[in-house]
């Protein structure tokens, strides 16, 4: 064996600490500037860069300094790092800031602009402004020929005014869209959006509020959805969401909502797998679950999360104890079964049961028991399923 | 395919013998086997026998890249096992070989572990364990301490 020779950090070459540096985040790589003049501008030659000023607020620095005197020392610390990148890439730019001042917006367009200019791939923005109505983005996000991956979060407003006539985004494949609000007719200008994307796969949808009338989603070439209704009234003080989705070529489908509420309308020709995610809202009616199920025809991975379990478990005790057979399309596809959270109940003992007897392709089904049960108990209920008869000959159950 | 083996041989004249698909995730021997097909003896000139075991023990586990889940979390638990091996300074030594074979995994791996203990070192405690000399003098420190002044806590500042 070779002996290990002496190594330090200065045996790495720049562009080695520099990749090392971008697996932090701006703030924390920029504090290593000061270690030597060799590190001084290091931090900024990062491929990614995020800054965030959310936390200003409540930090003990408000009590020392204003709050001017801390967004000015932000400012500069972003026109300084950007002035130290210079022209490199920019891979991943990410900007989250609170209570943008209506004087600082032109230096909002100025830095992400600044990051358009330099082939950023990935850009994330989560801009919250004093002012209610403002759209924030300069139009060239909207025009970008390198974004593969776009993602606006918290303070983002869609209205027609915020997005230009050209409209085009040809490389973007990932779009996350994190509690935007939409107000009356402005939804339809998701699929404008989504029309203007011809390379989408990936669409992730998170708390939407604000839409009142019915409508369709639609996208020919996303594969993966994911769609996440929170439990939030609008500013209205109104709560729908009749949504339905064309989208043909969905291969991945995580859905998440409350019961007592329309199941929304689904055209999934090529969905695989599915993720149900559902939640009981408090004092709600039992809603009808059965439509649910059959309407995922061609899925072959279905996955149930705790939270689904325990809606389908509390379905089936809502009337009255009386199992109530969830229907199950018949030439389903289902391949692979999971269940998260089995506490053991009987109506989710004959409703695993019930998918056993009518799942005819099932190969593997995995049932996961809640922490909290002792062996013993563990034992009886992994008997208790594998004694259950199925459908399908070659299944493996497994109980974990 | 077939399990054709290579031999790489490291700085310091240590062979191992290694399957094909092994050696192909130092990128160095894949592009070098795709100029010549027949190569089956790789010498290696940057990297000494005790870090090249290493860097193969990463890619024999990593040699099939599975998607399943239950892999993935298999395989980053691994990671983590196996970072925790080793010192500051035979991680230096194991990103410089990553580089040089270009084995982009351990190379991210590496880096996200080196980038961990920066982020929970204080400057003093990094310039100490890394090797890293302080050369400002107090008057230029004090001048980029004041560039940067909102991403350096207070806190960091040695008491006078």
């Amino acid at each position: 064996m070779g002996s290990v020779t002496m190594c330090s950090m200065n045996c790495l070459p720049d562009d080695l600490l520099v990749h090392i540096l971008s697996f932090l985040t701006t703030k924390e790589a920029a504090s290593t500037f000061v270690l030597s003049k060799r590190w001084r501008t290091l931090f900024a030659l990062s491929h990614n860069l995020d800054f965030d000023n959310m936390n200003l607020l409540d930090t003990e620095d408000l009590l020392k300094h204003s709050r001017r005197h801390i967004k000015k020392s932000f400012n500069d610390f972003v026109d300084h790092t950007l002035a130290l990148h210079g022209n490199n890439t920019i891979k991943k730019f990410s900007l989250e800031l609170s209570d943008t001042h209506i004087d600082n917006l032109h230096d909002v367009d100025r830095w992400i602009c600044n990051a358009l200019e330099r082939g950023v791939s990935d850009l994330h923005l989560g801009i919250e402004s004093e002012l209610f109505l403002w759209s924030g983005f300069p139009s060239k996000v909207f025009t970008s020929t390198t974004l593969v991956k776009l993602s606006l979060g918290v303070g983002t407003r869609f209205y027609t005014e915020s997005v230009p006539s050209d409209l085009s985004l040809p490389a973007l494949k990932v779009l996350f869209l994190d509690s935007i609000i939409w107000f009356k007719g402005d939804l339809q200008l998701l699929n404008v959006f989504l029309a203007a994307c011809p390379a989408l796969e990936d669409l992730t949808i998170h708390y939407m509020c604000g839409s009142e009338n019915p409508h369709v989603i639609s996208s020919k070439t996303i594969k993966k959805l994911s769609f996440t209704y929170g439990y939030i009234y609008d500013y209205y003080g109104y709560f729908s969401r009749i949504i339905s989705f064309d989208t043909p070529n969905v291969v991945d489908f995580y859905y998440s909502d409350y019961f007592g509420s329309e199941s929304p309308q689904r055209h999934f020709d090529s969905i695989a797998k599915a993720t149900l995610d559902l939640h009981f809202l408090k004092g709600d009616k039992i809603a009808d679950v059965t439509d649910l199920i059959s309407g995922i025809r061609n899925v072959k991975t279905l996955h149930l999360n705790s939270s689904t379990v325990e809606c389908l478990d509390r379905y089936t005790f809502g009337r009255r104890h009386r199992f109530v057979r969830i229907q199950i399309p018949l030439n389903n596809q289902i391949k692979m079964l999971s269940i998260m959270q089995y506490h053991g109940s009987a109506t989710m003992l004959k409703l695993i049961s019930h998918f056993l007897l009518n799942m005819e392709c099932l190969e593997v089904v995995k049932v996961y028991v809640a922490r909290t049960m002792d062996d013993p108990r563990k034992m009886q209920l992994t008997e208790d399923i594998l004694k259950l008869p199925t459908a399908s000959s070659r299944v493996k159950i497994q109980v974990m | 395919m077939s399990s054709n083996k290579i031999v790489l041989t490291s700085s310091d004249g240590e062979s191992f013998e290694v399957e094909e698909v092994v050696a192909r995730k130092l990128q160095i021997v894949g592009h070098m086997l795709e100029d010549d097909c027949v190569i089956n003896e790789i010498p290696l000139q940057n990297v000494t026998g005790d870090i090249l075991s290493m860097v193969i023990e990463y890619c024999k586990t990593h040699v099939d890249e599975e998607e399943s889940e239950e892999a993935q979390t298999k395989l980053k638990t691994w990671d983590e096992e196996f970072m925790k091996k080793f010192d500051i300074k035979t991680l230096l030594q194991i990103i410089l070989a990553a580089n040089y074979l270009n084995v982009k995994g351990l190379l991210d791996l590496v880096s996200q572990t080196i980038a961990d203990t920066i982020k929970d070192y204080t400057p003093e405690q990094i310039r100490e364990v890394f090797g890293v000399e302080n050369d400002y003098t107090e008057e230029e420190e004090a001048e980029v301490r004041k560039e940067n002044a909102w991403a350096f806590d207070e806190a960091d500042t040695p008491k006078p």
